[in-house]
């Protein structure tokens, strides 16, 4: 599902976020990446999404190449994935329900379903009570919790989390990685990026990078 | 499918966040409408009266300088010649005095120390009934004959308007084309100053996976909202002016039609044209 070859990036400023990095995720895996911070783990994951090219080698994710497919098709994959951004990426002037609901919108996905998913989902990250509260005004976790539930609500085929559980306590990090979890046991493909060792033992696989190289798979 | 609930979000946002700007958005558009609505008026008014015929039935011909018995023989004949006239009578110049102080009374100073000889004779042409549709035309020809001073006929407001239809049509053209520029401004800047206030959002949608269609639809929606509903507030606002022109000024009664249904169709579609127009460039941008 997910091929990556020989990726490496390099920045304009000369820093090398990842060198040489190959490797492959099959449909319905949950492979965990670690390192400590400044590994090319968040790097990593954008070369998935498309966010950012390789500087060399090639990304392929379902058969799609996404530094070379055209904006449509782009956008199409990416619709095909949910993306647990680690600085969340919510519309701050927007509720909890219309972050999370905008996804499903785009799916063009009717009224009542919309209501219905988001509300479950929402129920799943412990939200719906704050459901119409604007995601300005949550707290750091519950923000963290939103982003998730973005990321899963329209079930998409793979879901890419970057430090999921970064600004959580003990218990709320078990509920949001049980999602993640319960996901990953729906045949969802799930690639979760953590600086922590806590947790990344449950997914079938687990690669160590540092310096923007593999360490240990 | 139209994603409605988040272009209902959207028009409701803009509702409660700029509220002002939504107005005054609404206001210039209801004044172009109106403006834009009587320039159509007025250009349909002008073709209207441009197809009804001239409804003279005589005209005075003035003859230049002091014309000889004979002269005046010879013109009476060269005007017989000419075709849709019934008959030509000829008014010297005390006759046309003495009906001068008739018309406007002997004591009225425009008359009242006039002389006769001041005044030119005249030919007092009665059109035929059944070539007055061809009174303008008539008027052209005898006003080409040599020994004429001047043609007149009372032509009627209609006639006057029939005889400006190019002049009219030509300034409402150049009046709706500054007024549908003004109204593509104004859609452009709405446009703009709405997308630079959903800068943020629409980065994160992108991310998210969103195409322009489902990005860009709540700003068609509200450009096209607010065109029409400022076309149709301005159409209404100058069906109330064509009709309190024509119940406060009675000569206009019999001249001026109400401002009908077409008239209204052709300004909504022009505004909504010209708003698709301004949202694809503030767009494109």
């Amino acid at each position: 599902m997910i091929a990556i070859e020989n990726a490496a990036k390099v920045y304009d400023g000369g820093v090398t976020a990842l060198s040489g990095v190959s490797l492959r995720i099959e449909k319905g895996e949950c492979c965990c990446i670690q390192g400590p911070s400044g590994a090319g783990k968040t790097t990593l994951l954008n070369l998935i999404y498309g966010l950012e090219r390789p500087t060399s080698g090639s990304v392929e994710v379902a058969g799609i190449n996404p530094a070379r497919a055209s904006h449509a098709t782009l956008q199409g994959l990416r619709r095909h994935m949910g993306f647990a951004f680690q600085d969340f990426k919510l519309v701050e002037g927007w509720s909890a329900y219309e972050n999370a609901a905008v996804v499903l919108e785009m799916a063009g996905k009717p009224r009542s379903y919309v209501r219905s998913r988001v509300w479950k989902v929402l129920e799943w990250v412990g939200l719906q009570h704050r459901m119409y509260e604007r995601a300005a005004d949550l707290s750091g976790g519950e923000r963290q919790r939103l982003a998730l539930a973005r990321a899963v609500v329209h079930t998409p085929e793979i879901i890419l989390a970057d430090e999921p559980v970064a600004s959580m306590d003990q218990m709320s990090a078990q509920v949001v990685m049980n999602l993640i979890f319960r996901m990953h046991k729906r045949g969802m493909t799930v690639i979760i990026a953590s600086h922590g060792k806590d947790f990344l033992n449950e997914g079938t696989s687990l690669i160590r990078l540092n310096h923007g190289m593999i360490e240990d798979a | 499918m139209f994603p409605i609930p988040y272009i209902a979000r959207h028009l409701k946002r803009a509702l409660t966040l700029r509220p002002l700007s939504v107005f005054l958005t609404l206001l210039a558009c209801s004044l172009a409408g109106t403006l834009l609505a009587l320039s159509v008026y007025a250009v349909d008014l002008a073709r209207t009266a441009s197809l009804v015929p001239v409804s003279a039935s005589s005209m005075m011909v003035y003859i230049k300088g002091r014309p000889t018995t004979e002269a005046i023989e010879r013109l009476r004949q060269d005007l017989a010649s000419l075709p849709g006239i019934e008959r030509i009578i000829f008014i010297p110049r005390a006759e046309g005095l003495k009906r001068m102080r008739h018309w406007l009374g002997a004591d009225n100073p425009l008359v009242a120390d006039l002389e006769a000889d001041e005044l030119p004779d005249a030919f007092e042409v009665r059109l035929d009934p059944n070539h007055m549709d061809q009174a303008q035309t008539l008027a052209v020809r005898i006003g080409h004959l040599a020994a004429i001073e001047d043609v007149r006929y009372n032509q009627g407001l209609m006639g006057h308007l029939a005889g400006s239809y190019r002049g009219i049509m030509t300034t409402g053209i150049i009046f709706a084309a500054g007024l549908i520029l003004c109204l593509g401004l104004i859609v452009f800047l709405t446009v703009r100053v709405s997308l630079e206030g959903r800068r943020d959002e629409i980065e994160i949608l992108t991310l998210l996976g969103a195409d322009r269609l489902f990005l860009y639809t709540p700003h068609v929606m509200e450009a096209l909202g607010l065109c029409i509903a400022g076309a149709v507030l301005g159409c209404l606002l100058a069906g109330y002016l064509v009709e309190a022109l024509r119940a406060h000024i009675s000569i206009l009664q019999g001249v001026m039609g109400a401002f009908n249904l077409w008239q209204a169709a052709v300004v909504i579609v022009l505004c909504m044209l010209l708003s698709l127009t301004g949202v694809g460039l503030a767009l494109r941008r």
